[in-house]
């Protein structure tokens, strides 16, 4: 065996390891479970507590964060029919239905053994990809780099936005932003106005704070005001393992989820929710009876829920190994990464290989814990989607507050966090993406970095993007991704 | 949503015209045939205008969006520009997408977290968390003072003790 492999697996098997992944998956499930509470806000909230633990074990407690999330999102669309995040929207359609008519425990036991397949399929891609993808990837040159970065963010900003053109302009707002600070390549004072807080830029993670996370707690205190009450049906959760029958008939939407979860995941701005429908889509057109689609079969929620976890280990191939993020928690991953002085990409294979490979195992860890946790205490876990509003939102907004202050000790990232929370409120009435603007804040600083270096290589002389096969490859891409919408778009009716 | 989509492109395209002329007092480049730090936000903002432009030009002129409902039939151009000049009848109209903007709540809890955040450098975390949480939880509803008073002192004091002590997060403290 790979000496880097062993030691990357006993680092994600220690006791403190494996404690925090467990500490997470059950944070996740909570977070996922809560309506209006995302992976990214609970992501976002403990990421301060990760700044003072080694890097494994922060990522470790991430990693069940993200996975536990992903899986509780179902519990409450199935309880509820309220997705607790958006990649659980599709198991309502079926999860619900089976709910109300008595079956809670076949719907919900269906869910945590698709998504614990899922994220399983997805583990073993993770393991055999994304170390030849670093390989391959180390290759690149700077012009290559530019046009990955390109392609990355011109994919978000044209597919996952209704409008093409706000998501193109939330990208140049992001783009602007990040141009704010010192110049990374000549250290010119760029924007800042005489200020020395803005000397080191805006942090991402505080604009991510108040993007996402103050935006939703102005949402969940109109519904809280508004006495929205969630009735819960959960009547019989006492047998909770599935019977053989079920598991048969899990076996191909499970299996069609979770191939088409990680492909979708590799792929940046396809996340959950746009793997979750097509994988349920094609499962009840595939189905010899598609009409008992939506009247709560087995199918219909076993397919969503793998290919929703299958996303997570699909995503973390292009952030381990190209950097890229393909959704805003792997971004707030690579953020959690970069506070540890740790850069995602091929070097990270390269020169920290243990670390990387620990990674890989405590995806599994994740999933592993995801599935014994929501088995043994689902029961439990139900009870708490009755926590009060009047408890939660305050303790959300105080840490937020903590959150962007303790990044640098610095009360001017709080004031950061508060404008861009006012911003994310006038994108939402603009009905502008907000997704395109935090990944063009991750993505910026690599995107100047590297066009300036190819420029520079190449003494200004544009073509340098054009010669190479890697770099142009990536600019047809990146022209498909945002011309393919427009036409498909035009099809149907153009709405801006 | 064309109403809104106009103004904003409008007020884009007001921030790309002032970032334009941030970035023309930038440094230009010294080494030749290289790109000095205007590049890249020049780059950015030529984009950025170009895509404002084309926002506004596609709600301007977009024919199929007539039958947007509106208490007044007037254009916003027009209630905005001509209207509000000659002072007619056009502050309905402003009125109308202000509340759109902003449920009442929301705008207290806005000017509650303002305040708080203003005042933590001065009073620290302690001092003001309680109010703040005080004032959230009885923002959300929550009328019985009690459960207010008990919650809003033990749960930052919680929070406090966890991340000084547990966590090694050191919190703002009083600087008086």
């Amino acid at each position: 065996m790979n000496p880097d492999v062993y030691e990357g697996f006993i680092k994600s098997a220690q006791l403190l390891s494996l404690f925090a992944t467990c500490a997470g998956s059950f944070i996740g499930l909570i977070v996922g479970m809560i309506p209006g509470m995302t992976i990214s806000a609970g992501m976002i909230i403990i990421l301060p507590l990760t700044f003072v633990m080694p890097p494994s074990i922060s990522i470790s407690l991430m990693l069940g964060l993200y996975t536990g999330g992903m899986m509780g999102g179902s519990f409450s669309a199935i309880l509820l029919k309220i997705p607790g995040t958006p990649s659980a929207s599709a198991t309502a359609l079926d999860g619900y239905p089976m709910a109300r008519s008595g079956k809670a425990d076949v719907a919900l036991s269906t869910a945590i053994i698709a998504s614990f397949i899922g994220g399983l399929f997805s583990f073993i891609c993770l393991y055999f990809i994304a170390p030849e993808l670093a390989e391959v990837a180390l290759s690149f040159r700077a012009p290559d780099l530019f046009s990955l970065v390109f392609f990355g963010l011109s994919v978000i900003c044209s597919f996952a936005t209704k409008s093409i053109i706000k998501g193109l302009l939330s990208g140049m707002i992001g783009l602007l932003f990040i141009s704010v600070g010192q110049d990374p390549i000549m250290g010119t004072e760029r924007f800042t106005f005489g200020n020395a807080d803005l000397l080191s830029g805006i942090h991402f993670l505080t604009a991510f704070i108040g993007l996402f996370a103050i935006p939703q707690l102005a949402d969940n205190l109109i519904d809280s005001v508004k006495n929205i009450n969630h009735e819960t049906n959960h009547s019989n959760l006492r047998h909770l393992l599935p019977s053989l029958k079920n598991l048969k008939i899990m076996r191909l939407p499970t299996c069609i989820g979770s191939f088409l979860g990680t492909f979708i995941g590799i792929l940046p701005g396809a996340g959950g929710p746009i793997a979750a429908f097509i994988s349920y889509d094609y499962t009840k057109k595939i189905n010899k009876n598609p009409k008992k689609f939506g009247e709560g079969c087995i199918e219909g929620i076993a397919a969503p829920e793998s290919a929703n976890n299958a996303v997570c280990g699909g995503a973390l191939i292009p952030m381990m190994t190209l950097g890229i993020p393909g959704d805003p928690v792997t971004a707030i991953l690579i953020g959690a990464l970069v506070v540890h002085g740790l850069a995602p990409g091929p070097l990270l294979f390269m020169e920290n290989a243990p670390f990387a490979y620990s990674v890989i195992f405590s995806f599994f860890w994740a999933n592993l814990f995801n599935l014994l946790i929501a088995m043994l205490t689902l029961p439990f876990l139900v009870k708490l989607l009755k926590t009060p509003k009047s408890l939660l939102l305050p303790i959300i907004a105080v840490l937020c507050v903590i959150g962007s202050y303790s990044l640098r000790n610095s009360f001017f990232d709080v004031y950061i966090m508060f404008s861009f929370g006012l911003l994310g409120f006038f994108m939402k009435w603009l009905d502008m993406p907000v997704v395109p603007l935090l990944l063009a804040l991750v993505l910026g600083r690599q995107l100047e970095e590297h066009m300036r270096i190819a420029l520079t290589s190449s003494q200004g002389d544009i073509s340098i993007f054009f010669t190479s096969p890697i770099s142009v490859f990536f600019l047809c891409l990146s022209a498909i991704s945002v011309l393919c919408p427009m036409f498909f778009r035009k099809r149907e009716k153009p709405s801006i | 949503m064309r109403k809104k989509n106009i103004i904003s492109s409008l007020a884009f395209i007001l921030i790309g015209i002032w970032f334009s002329y941030l970035t023309y007092w930038l440094p230009t480049r010294t080494i030749p045939n290289t790109p000095g730090p205007s590049f890249f936000p020049w780059v950015i903002v030529i984009c950025f205008l170009s895509l404002s432009i084309l926002l506004l030009c596609k709600n301007f002129f977009d024919k199929n969006d007539k039958k947007e409902k509106s208490s007044i039939s007037y254009s916003i151009l027009k209630k905005v520009f001509v209207d509000r000049i000659l002072g007619l009848k056009s502050f309905e109209d402003i009125v109308e997408l202000a509340k759109d903007f902003f449920e009442k709540k929301v705008l207290i809890l806005a000017l509650i977290m303002l305040t708080y955040i203003a005042l933590l450098p001065f009073t620290g975390f302690l001092l003001t968390t309680p109010f703040f949480f005080a004032s959230f939880m009885y923002l959300t509803s929550e009328k019985r003072f009690l459960y207010i008073a008990f919650f809003s002192i033990s749960i930052p004091f919680s929070i406090f003790y966890l991340f000084q002590n547990v966590f090694s997060i050191l919190l703002p403290n009083w600087s008086f």
